[in-house]
C-alpha cells in the first residue's frame, strides 16, 4: 500500500464518489418542486467538474462539494428547464472561477478575514443571474460578478491597509515586548463588538438587499425596461463602490444562510439514509 | 513494535526534520503499521485538516487556494511532529503512533504546540531585560521579530512558517543550530536566548559594557554594532581567565592572558583544550545551575575549535579584547 502523510490535492476516488452522491440526493427535491432530474452520469460529470474547476483555479476542498447548493440556491429562479445538467455544470465553473479570484486577491493583501462566504458568492450570483438584464444568462452574470466583486474586493483591501497604516505608530520596547497583551486588551468588549455587527446588520440589510425588480417603472422586461436609477449591477457597483465594507454580508445574514443550507444538507443526509 | 524490539530490531535514527512524515514512512516500509492502521491516520489527518480548513475559512467557506491547504496539512503534520519528538526516543514514539489512536496524538500535539508558544513567550520576555544593559542592535532588532510572533502566529493555520519571524541575524552562542524546524525551533531559540541572559546576567554589566567596548575599538565598531553573540564574547573570556588561573568572576583580562593560553595548548591537541574546558566549567561555582553548565558544555566542542584553530595560527590575542 502506498502511504504517505503528506498533502495530495487531487480528490481521490471515494471523495468523487460521494460528491456524486451528495448530488443525486437533490434530485428527490428537485423533482418534487420543479419536475427535474440528474442522471447518474450527469451527477458524475458534475462532480467531475467540480474537481476540475477547483484544479484549474488552485482551489482544494476536503468537505462536502458546492454543487448541491448551487442546485436549491438556482432552482426558484426558473430558467433550468432544457439542458439542466450543463446550466449547473457552468454555474459550478463560474463560482470556483469567482471563488479562485477573491480568494487570490485575498492572500496577496494577507487578509483572510476578507474572505467572502460561499454564502456571499452564491448570493451575489444569483441575485444578477435573476436581474431582469441577465435573465438567467451565466456568461453574462459572471462576468458582471467578477467585474464588480473583484474590483470591490481589492477597493476593501486597500481601504483597510490604508486604516492600518493611519492606526500605525511608531512602538516602544514594552509595546513590541508585550504587543500580544496589549491587542487583547484594545479589543472591543463583547457588548461593543454586539453593538457594531447591529450596526452593520442593518446598513447591509437596507443598502444591499434592495430587490432588484423594484428598480423600474412599468415592464422590467430589459428591452422595454424604464430604469428609475440604473439595472441592479450599476446599483450595486455603485453601492459598494461608496462603501466596499458592504461587501462582506453582515453576520445575521450570514447565520440566515448558514441556517438554511445546513437545513438542506440535512434533508438531503436523510434521503440517502 | 514490541515483536520488533523482542527480535533485536533497532530503529534507525530518524531524521528529526519532518519527524512525522520520516517515522510514518519508516514504519510503513518495514510493516510496523498494518493497514488498518495506516487508513486510521490518514483518516483522522484528513478529518482534522476539514475541521483546520472549516475553522480557517471561518465556516465561510468548502474551499481554500492550495497553497493555504498546504499550510494547513503542514500545521496538522506539526503537530504529530511536537507530540512525537517530545518522547525524545525513536523506538517509543513509533510505538506511540502504533498503539495510540491518532486524533488523540494529533490534540496531544496542539496541546504541546500551545505550550512551547507560552513558553517561547516567556522565555524571551524574561531574556530582554536581563540583558538590557549590554544589548547590541542585532539583539534589539529581535524585539520586532517577536512583536509579530506573538501577535501574528497562527499554529493552527501557518505552524510550520514559525521561523519567518525569526532571521537568526543575532546568533546563538557557538553558532548553535537546531535540527528541528517550525515552531520546536522557535522554542528552543528563545529559550537558548533566555539562558544566555542568565550566563550574561552573572557578571557585572560594568565589566561587560568594558569589554564590549574595547572589543569594539579593536575592530573599528561600536559597542552596540557587534555582530557576535554577547554570551559568547563574554564565555569566551571568561574560559580564558579560567584556564589561565585568573578569578572566576574575571572577563576584563590583563594583556597577557592571550599569549599565556596560547603557550599553555602549544603543542598539544583540541581535545586537550576540550577537557580542559570542561574541567573548568565543572570546577567554577559562579554558574552553578545544571541548565546553564549544560549549555556551556554543549556548546564546548565548537569554543574549543574556534579557540584551538587560533592558538595554532598564534592570532589568539586578535581574538579577545
Amino acid at each position: 500500500m502506498d502511504f504517505s502523510l503528506l498533502f495530495q490535492a487531487e480528490p481521490t476516488a471515494l471523495q468523487l464518489a460521494a460528491r456524486k452522491n451528495e448530488i443525486l440526493a437533490v434530485n428527490e427535491t428537485s423533482y418534487a418542486e420543479y419536475g427535474l432530474r440528474l442522471t447518474e452520469d450527469e451527477a458524475e460529470m458534475l462532480a467531475e467538474t467540480a474537481a476540475q474547476a477547483m484544479r484549474t483555479e488552485g482551489l482544494v476542498s476536503l468537505g462536502r462539494g458546492i454543487t448541491p447548493h448551487i442546485i436549491r440556491w438556482f432552482m426558484p429562479a426558473g430558467y433550468f428547464g432544457c439542458n439542466y445538467a450543463a446550466q449547473v455544470a457552468e454555474l459550478t465553473e463560474a463560482f470556483y472561477r469567482l471563488r479562485g479570484r477573491l480568494q487570490a486577491i485575498c492572500e496577496m493583501h494577507e487578509e483572510p478575514d476578507c474572505l467572502l462566504s460561499d454564502h456571499a458568492i452564491l448570493d451575489y450570483m444569483y441575485r444578477l443571474y435573476i436581474s431582469p438584464t441577465c435573465a438567467g444568462d451565466i456568461d453574462l452574470m459572471a462576468g458582471q460578478a467578477e467585474q464588480i466583486l473583484s474590483s470591490a474586493m481589492t477597493r476593501l483591501l486597500v481601504q483597510r491597509q490604508a486604516e492600518r497604516r493611519g492606526s500605525a505608530h511608531h512602538r516602544t520596547e514594552r509595546e513590541l515586548l508585550f504587543a500580544d497583551l496589549l491587542a487583547d486588551e484594545q479589543a472591543l468588549s463583547a457588548v461593543e463588538m454586539q453593538e457594531a455587527e447591529d450596526a452593520f446588520d442593518y446598513e447591509y440589510g437596507s443598502m444591499m438587499h434592495t430587490d432588484c425588480f423594484g428598480n423600474y417603472e412599468g415592464d422590467y422586461d430589459d428591452e422595454i425596461a424604464s430604469y428609475t436609477r440604473g439595472t441592479y449591477a450599476e446599483e450595486l457597483e455603485e453601492a459598494l463602490r461608496q462603501n466596499p465594507a458592504l461587501l462582506l454580508p453582515s453576520p445575521a445574514q450570514e447565520a440566515a444562510w448558514a441556517a438554511m443550507t445546513e437545513a438542506w444538507d440535512e434533508e438531503d443526509a436523510k434521503r440517502r439514509a | 513494535m514490541d515483536e520488533m524490539i523482542l527480535r533485536g530490531v533497532e530503529i534507525p535514527a530518524i531524521e528529526k526534520r519532518d519527524y512525522a512524515v520520516n517515522l510514518v514512512q519508516y514504519c510503513t516500509a518495514n510493516g510496523l503499521l498494518s493497514e488498518a492502521q495506516q487508513t486510521a491516520l490518514r483518516a483522522a489527518f484528513e478529518n482534522a485538516a476539514a475541521e483546520r480548513i472549516e475553522a480557517y475559512t471561518k465556516g465561510r467557506s468548502a474551499s481554500v487556494t492550495r497553497q493555504q491547504a498546504e499550510a494547513i496539512y503542514a500545521s496538522i503534520l506539526a503537530q504529530l511532529d511536537a507530540v512525537l519528538l517530545r518522547f525524545g526516543d525513536d523506538a517509543r514514539a513509533a510505538e506511540a503512533l502504533r498503539t495510540q489512536p491518532p486524533e488523540k496524538l494529533l490534540n496531544a500535539g496542539l496541546q504541546q504546540m500551545l505550550t512551547l508558544y507560552e513558553e517561547a513567550k516567556a522565555a524571551f520576555r524574561r531574556a530582554y531585560p536581563l540583558t538590557a544593559p549590554v544589548q547590541t542592535a542585532f539583539f534589539r532588532g529581535l524585539l520586532e521579530g517577536f512583536a509579530a510572533f506573538t501577535t501574528q502566529y497562527d499554529a493552527r493555520f501557518n505552524a510550520a512558517d514559525a521561523a519567518a519571524y525569526i532571521d537568526h541575524s543575532y546568533p546563538l552562542l557557538g553558532d548553535r543550530r537546531h535540527e528541528i524546524t517550525g515552531l520546536p525551533a522557535v522554542h528552543a531559540y528563545y529559550r537558548a536566548l533566555e539562558t544566555e541572559a542568565e550566563i550574561i546576567s552573572a557578571f557585572p554589566a560594568a565589566d561587560v559594557q568594558t569589554m564590549m567596548r574595547r572589543y569594539a575599538e579593536k575592530f573599528l565598531t561600536a559597542p552596540q554594532n557587534i555582530a557576535e553573540n554577547i554570551a559568547e564574547l563574554i564565555v569566551r573570556h571568561w574560559l580564558t581567565g579560567l584556564l589561565t588561573a585568573a578569578p572566576e568572576n574575571t572577563i576584563l583580562l590583563p594583556a597577557d592572558a592571550a599569549d599565556a593560553l596560547t603557550a599553555q595548548f602549544a603543542g598539544r591537541s583540541q581535545d586537550d583544550l576540550e577537557k580542559a574546558m570542561r574541567d573548568a566549567i565543572a570546577a567554577q561555582t559562579l554558574l552553578p545551575q545544571a541548565a546553564l553548565r549544560a549549555y556551556l558544555c554543549d556548546a564546548v566542542p565548537t569554543l574549543a575549535g574556534m579557540f584551538f584553530s587560533r592558538i595554532e595560527k598564534h592570532s589568539l590575542r586578535g581574538w579577545l579584547a
